[in-house]
């Protein structure tokens, strides 16, 4: 009988489903390292595509033409596939801040190509990628790069260079690695610039070969991959330079590194556990603070165990790592960190509450919504405990018994 | 890259229209709910290294993109799972079982979802929605039969 009704309402909602969908693992993964590629939108259907392209052409001024590297006549260029036409033609870029969400875009032409590896932090496997660019009504230009990503620039409006950010001497966009490496750049150049360059650790520096584009576009584009030999922590890329026909820096990218100590390393655990914790965290010196057994939360609905490691952290203050029997998490925060965040840290994740308490709390109370509350004494400014279900509020007390902090969840 | 980036990438692959189709219900619409998919995904490459293998992978993500999904509220204070107003993206499809789904609790509403729209076995949705997998099954037996008493009085007035 219950399959029966199960196979009625499953086929109710098979019928009401979305099955269509655009998935997109590229944009999953510049999202991931903190670039967004671009979210399109649709343009209003009134958009007079080829009318652009002739206001824009017309008015335009032609800069590019005459810089060294490889120059292309954008009306000279191949026309974009009809899939890369509608894309763009059909969609709006995410725009920088300060352009507008209704930018109008004009016939989209093949730049160039480039080979590089879109999808690892460390570069494996390279594969052939298209760019293409096309016009702006009102100035600039959006560009995407096949299977990797684009943006939008107005680098032609000098008034707007102070406030927003496309309209810059130069955009970049780079891949790089958990520590900080870079692998990739690439962007786009202003046509006053007469050079781009790439600068090492080791004090080395390299020409990164530019595309100039023609009016309307009248800017450069590049596609750079940094050689295996800077793709080391020993001596990485560490800026891309823009130079102007004087040798005047115009524009400076530098790139740091992650910190060593921050850089998350394979740790051993008094216990013998081996785990991936930042070098700052001392796991040598850790103890557990805190071990139980949950009623629930392990493999299959069985017992689980709840734990809470903490350790010292180099550069001052306390590294902790915790297991509430199917999740947990850990941390590593600074002073600067702690004295940003509330004075009670934390949740409940899986029938276990875990917070990190600052030392004016020395009582935590957590409220139940079947109108029970439990007192927890904070040891060494961690709480871990555990609870019937999500307290829906929390309180902190100081050592007078006074509320000094509360929330509800 | 590392298994969990793997990992990651293939349940991306393999459940990106179920993900899209029950995040939707609780964003509210199939744009919003695809931006929460995409965000919570690379929140969940991004911190791959905090998952600790007690739970399912499956699970871990799940949680993530629904507390992306929900943060498409945009109401100014986030959202619980408890609060959230789950429903149909298209209730006009079909407007009885809108109507019966309207009437579970919300959290109860939401593993309806996860368990028809997304496929997700009992394990996952607990893990998904934090509680205790018995809890799932009697949440969704009870659902089940409010929505079947609903349905079945539906078919009786065709």
């Amino acid at each position: 009988m219950t399959e029966t009704i199960d196979q009625l309402i499953q086929a109710r909602f098979t019928a009401v489903a979305n099955p269509a969908g655009a998935s997109d693992w590229d944009d999953v993964l510049a999202r991931a390292r903190g670039r967004r590629a671009p979210v399109l939108r649709r343009l209003p259907a009134r958009v007079a595509l080829a009318a652009a392209v002739v206001v824009l052409a017309a008015t335009v001024t032609a800069v590019a033409l005459g810089l060294p590297g490889r120059v292309v006549d954008f009306f000279e260029a191949p026309t974009a596939p009809q899939s890369v036409k509608a894309f763009f033609g059909g969609h709006n870029a995410a725009l920088p801040s300060g352009v507008r969400p209704d930018t109008k875009l004009g016939q989209p032409r093949k730049i160039m190509t480039a080979t590089f590896d879109a999808g690892h932090l460390s570069p494996t496997h390279p594969s052939l990628h298209k760019l293409y660019v096309a016009p702006r009504t009102g100035g600039g230009f959006c560009y995407i790069w096949t299977r990797f990503g684009g943006s939008c620039a107005d680098p032609l409006n000098p008034a707007k260079a102070r406030t927003d950010p496309a309209a810059r001497a130069v955009g970049l966009q780079w891949l790089v690695d958990d520590n900080g490496l870079v692998s990739f750049v690439t962007g786009w150049v202003r046509g006053d610039s007469k050079t781009l360059v790439a600068h090492f650790a080791d004090g080395a520096t390299a020409a990164i070969p530019v595309t100039w584009v023609s009016a309307p576009i009248s800017a450069g584009f590049f596609a750079y991959v940094v050689p295996p030999s800077h793709f080391t922590r020993a001596d990485p890329l560490t800026a891309v330079v823009a130079l102007d026909a004087n040798g005047i820096v115009v524009s400076r990218q530098p790139f740091a590194l992650t910190k060593r100590l921050d850089e998350d390393v394979m740790q051993t655990l008094p216990d013998g556990r081996k785990i991936a914790l930042p070098r700052r965290a001392q796991a040598a010196r850790a103890h557990e603070l805190f071990s139980f057994r949950t009623a629930k939360g392990g493999a299959r609905g069985g017992r689980g165990r709840a734990y809470l490691w903490v350790m010292p952290r180099t550069g001052g203050g306390v590294c902790f790592l915790y297991g509430t029997g199917r999740g947990g998490g850990e941390g590593c925060p600074s002073r600067y960190w702690l004295a940003h965040v509330p004075a009670i840290d934390g949740d409940s994740l899986n029938g276990v509450f875990f917070a990190q308490v600052k030392p004016e709390i020395a009582t935590v109370v957590l409220r139940f919504r079947n109108g029970s509350s439990e007192r927890i004494t904070p040891v060494d400014g961690f709480v871990l405990h555990a609870v019937p279900s999500r307290p829906v509020s929390v309180v902190g007390l100081s050592r007078s018994g006074k509320a000094i902090y509360s929330r509800r969840n | 890259v590392d298994d969990l980036a793997e990992a990651i990438e293939r349940l991306y692959r393999r459940s990106f229209v179920g993900f899209r189709n029950a995040a939707a219900t609780v964003s509210g619409d199939y744009e919003s709910a695809r931006d929460a998919v995409q965000e919570g995904f690379a929140r969940a490459y991004r911190s791959r290294r905090q998952f600790r293998g007690e739970g399912s992978l499956e699970g871990w993500v799940w949680r993530i993109v629904l507390r992306a999904a929900l943060e498409q509220h945009a109401t100014g204070s986030p959202l619980s799972l408890d609060e959230v107003d789950a429903g149909l993206v298209e209730p006009e499809r079909d407007p009885a079982l809108a109507e019966a789904l309207s009437k579970l609790p919300p959290r109860r509403r939401l593993m309806v979802f996860l368990r028809y729209f997304a496929d997700l076995d009992y394990a996952t949705i607990a893990e998904a929605c934090e509680v205790e997998e018995g809890t799932v099954a009697a949440t969704l037996a009870q659902a089940r039969a409010e929505l079947a008493t609903t349905l079945e009085r539906e078919g009786a007035r065709r």
